[in-house]
Order: structure tokens, then sequence, then C-alpha cells
């Protein structure tokens, strides 16, 4: 029953957790029924393929779970994008990244205003639009490829390899049958957001109208911003490339602890050299007046509050993200 | 315009949905577990997947529709659904919308 066992495992971890044991619990046993019922026909027990072949009858693990989900929504545009079983999980993944990209944006605006920036209710508004249009059309499209994939290809996963890496574990929690894994949701939260945030430095680099409304002309953003712009984009890439990796292979959790580790020294080693690198942001006008010294002096302040917080959250992460790898180093290490 | 194969598979789909409500509901008059009950409609010619009717028992009984407890049969524990007095009343509108209809199309598919 060890095949048995796994598909219900997968079916087990897409549903949601008050019903997942009773759910369970139900379809394996009409699930066994069947097996019991051919073996009867045949007289004798089942071989591994015969098996799979009721499994596949029952349908994609992820999608079954879709529909005890009791969710019919479904996105459609002129013809059916995404359907019920998969919009869940859409639906899941993309109020994270609109949840994330609005509270981020609230608090610079927040900052701003503070400081005395003239933020205008239409900029704000427009901004926020398109950067949340953005992340909507990555999303969508993503889930639109895998819904494309899982009709084209209703019977693309197998239970017996060891590390299936099909549709059914497409939004797979970690280490739902004992083995490490990322989870996919997290690589897919990642990638998207790394996407976005491209999208948006460049909009900010090439118009900072956006940040500072009419106030622009007024102001000076320091060269050092040019300078660390490549590395910046170097950092979120490799970060989007090591999300998508790890969304294919989740089981691959040294190298994700890895290149997590990596990439978030780089991300301080930046964080590092603006927060020494003096003002970030300065008056243009010769003889600024006092309003204008004091939006600098804020912005400023909040940019030194900003990068502090994000150095102890990088440094959490780097400590989090090697620690498990020390570990089991060091547990081999007294095996041996 | 010459309706493909996935404009078929849907409007197929849609037509059979209510259909196959009705079918669960009046096939549960006497109580069924999940897989017993898509044999005995498979035998009765309406093919049901295992993926589409075992969250649909869940559905109906979430509804009221029906009603499900877990028993011994044959060494093993399973769920048996029945229909409860709600469904009973349900079933019995639903199987008069049902004759209504099947009698109106047949008077417009014979002209």
């Amino acid at each position: 029953m060890e095949l048995l066992d796994r598909y219900l495992a997968a079916v087990g971890q897409n549903l949601p957790k008050p019903e997942r044991e009773d759910i369970v619990r139900e379809l394996g046993e009409n699930i066994r029924a069947q097996f019991e019922d051919k073996e009867e026909e045949l007289g004798r027990p089942l071989k591994d393929a015969e098996q799979e072949a009721i499994l596949k009858q029952v349908g994609n693990p992820l999608l079954v779970a879709g529909r005890y989900r009791q969710d019919d929504r479904s996105l459609t545009l002129g013809r059916r994008i995404i359907g019920p079983a998969l919009f869940p999980f859409y639906a899941k993944v993309l109020w994270f990244n609109l949840g994330v990209t609005t509270l981020i944006t609230v608090l610079i605006v927040v900052a701003l205003f503070e400081a005395g920036a003239r933020i205008t209710l239409s900029g704000t508004i427009s901004s926020l639009f398109w950067t949340l249009a953005a992340e909507f059309i990555v999303v969508t499209l993503i889930f639109a490829g895998v819904e494309r994939h899982a009709s084209k290809f209703p019977d693309h996963w197998d239970l017996r390899k060891p590390r299936n890496s099909g549709l059914s574990r497409v939004m797979e929690r970690g280490e739902a049958d004992g083995t490490p894994r990322v989870s996919r949701f997290q690589s897919l939260a990642r990638f998207v957001a790394g996407a976005v945030f491209l999208a948006w430095l460049r909009v900010i680099t090439h118009s900072a109208y956006w940040v500072f409304g009419a106030d622009v002309g007024a102001f000076r953003i320091e060269p050092i911003w040019h300078r660390i712009y490549l590395p910046i984009m170097l950092v979120v890439i490799a970060g989007m490339i090591q999300a998508a990796i790890t969304f294919i292979r989740p089981e691959w959790v040294r190298f994700e602890a890895l290149a997590r580790a990596v990439l978030s020294l780089a991300g301080l080693a930046i964080l590092v050299l603006l927060a020494t690198a003096g003002p970030l942001l300065t008056v243009r006008d010769a003889a600024p007046n006092a309003a204008q010294l004091h939006v600098v002096h804020t912005v400023n302040g909040w940019f030194v509050f900003y990068f502090s917080m994000l150095a102890i959250a990088i440094g959490c992460i780097v400590v989090f993200s090697v620690r498990p790898s020390l570990r089991r180093r060091m547990r081999t290490h007294r095996q041996s | 315009m010459a309706i493909d194969d996935t404009q078929f598979e849907n409007l197929r789909l849609e037509l059979r949905r209510g259909s196959l409500v009705l079918a669960v509901l009046a096939q549960l008059r006497s109580e069924q577990y999940g897989y017993t009950l898509r044999k005995v409609l498979a035998d009765r010619g309406l093919e049901i997947d295992e993926g589409t009717l075992y969250p649909l028992l869940r559905r109906l009984e979430a509804q009221g529709l029906l009603v499900s407890e877990w028993r011994e049969d044959a060494k093993r524990s399973k769920r048996f659904y029945r229909l409860s007095a709600s469904g009973k009343i349900v079933l019995k509108r639903l199987l008069a919308e049902w004759k209504s209809i099947d009698s109106s199309l047949d008077g417009i598919v014979k002209g």
C-alpha cells in the first residue's frame, strides 16, 4: 500500500487542516475497496502498475484536493484561465504578494509623508496600482501556464519517483512525508516578489517622480545609488534564479540554504555600503530652505532606520539558513 | 463555425453536472459508501469519476441534503451516506422539475 499512502499524503498536504484527516481516511477507504475489488476479479494481489492505474483514474492529487475544497471560484477572461481546482492556491499566492507589496508601499508613503514630502493621493494610488497590476499579471501568467499544463497532461504525475516533480507537488508544504523540502509556495512567492521589485526599481531609478511627486526637482539622489544599482539588480536576479531552481527541485534544501546565505551576505554588504556612504539624499538648490532641509534630514534618518532593520533581518536569515546545515555537519562529524 | 472538442466537452460537462446530483440523491435513498455508490451508478449506465463523486458527497452533506456516519463493514470502517429529511424534499422537487424539463425537451426535439 506504499503507493496509496504516498498518494494520500500528496492529496492531504493540499487540503485544509481541519478536514484533512477525515477526507484522507474516507478517500483511502474508498480506494482500498477498489483495490480489493480488482484483486478479487484478478484472483491475485495488485501489482504497482495496476495500483497506479487506479490512482491515475482517481486523479491528480492536487486537483482532487482542489475539488474537496468546495471552492467553485475560477478566473475567466473570455475563456477559463484558472479552474476551480487550482484557484485556491492561485488566490493564496496572489493575496500574499499583493498584501506584502501594499504594506511596503504604505510604509514608504508614511515615511515620506512624515518627512514632509508633498505626497499626492493620485500619485500614491497610481504608483500602487501599477505595482499591483504587474504583480497580478506575473502571478496569473504563472498559474495560467500550470493550468494549461494540467489540462494538457492530466496524467503527468508519478508517485513512484522518489522525488516527484510533477504538478501534484506544485503547492506542497515542506516535510509533508518526512523528507525536508523547500516549500514551493515560498519559492513562487519569492520569484514573483523579485520580479516586481525589479520592475519597481527600474521605474524608481528612471523617474524619481513616483517617490517625490511634485517635489522631484528639489532633491538629488546621491551618485552612490547609481553605483549600487547594478549589484542590487544582480542580487535580486540571482535570488529569482535560486527561487526558480528550488521551485523545480524543492528537495535541494542545502543548495537553498547555501544560496540564501550567500545572497543575504551580498545584501548585507550592499546595506553596509549604503549606510556608510553619508547622506543618500541632498537638496539640489545651493541655498535650501528650512522645509527642504527638514525633508532631507528626515528621509536620511528613515534610510538609516530601514537599513539597520534590514541588516538585522538579513543577519537572522543568514543564521537560520546555515544553522541546520552546520548542525547536520557537526552531527556527522561527531558520529564519524 | 465548427465547434471544437474542448467546447463540446465543456457543454457536455455542464449538461451532466445537474444530472449527477440528481442521480446521487436518488441513489442514496438507500445507504451506500462512496465506492459502492460509484459502482451502482456505473452499473446503471452513469459513469462518474472518483475525483468528482467523493468531493460531491461531502458537498451535498455540507448542504444538509445527505447525512453520513462511519461504520464497520467487512472488517473495515467506512463512511456511509444516506438522504437526509431535507434531502428527500429537495429530491422530490428536483425530480418533478426534471420530468417537466424532460417532457418539454422531448416535445421541442420532436418538433
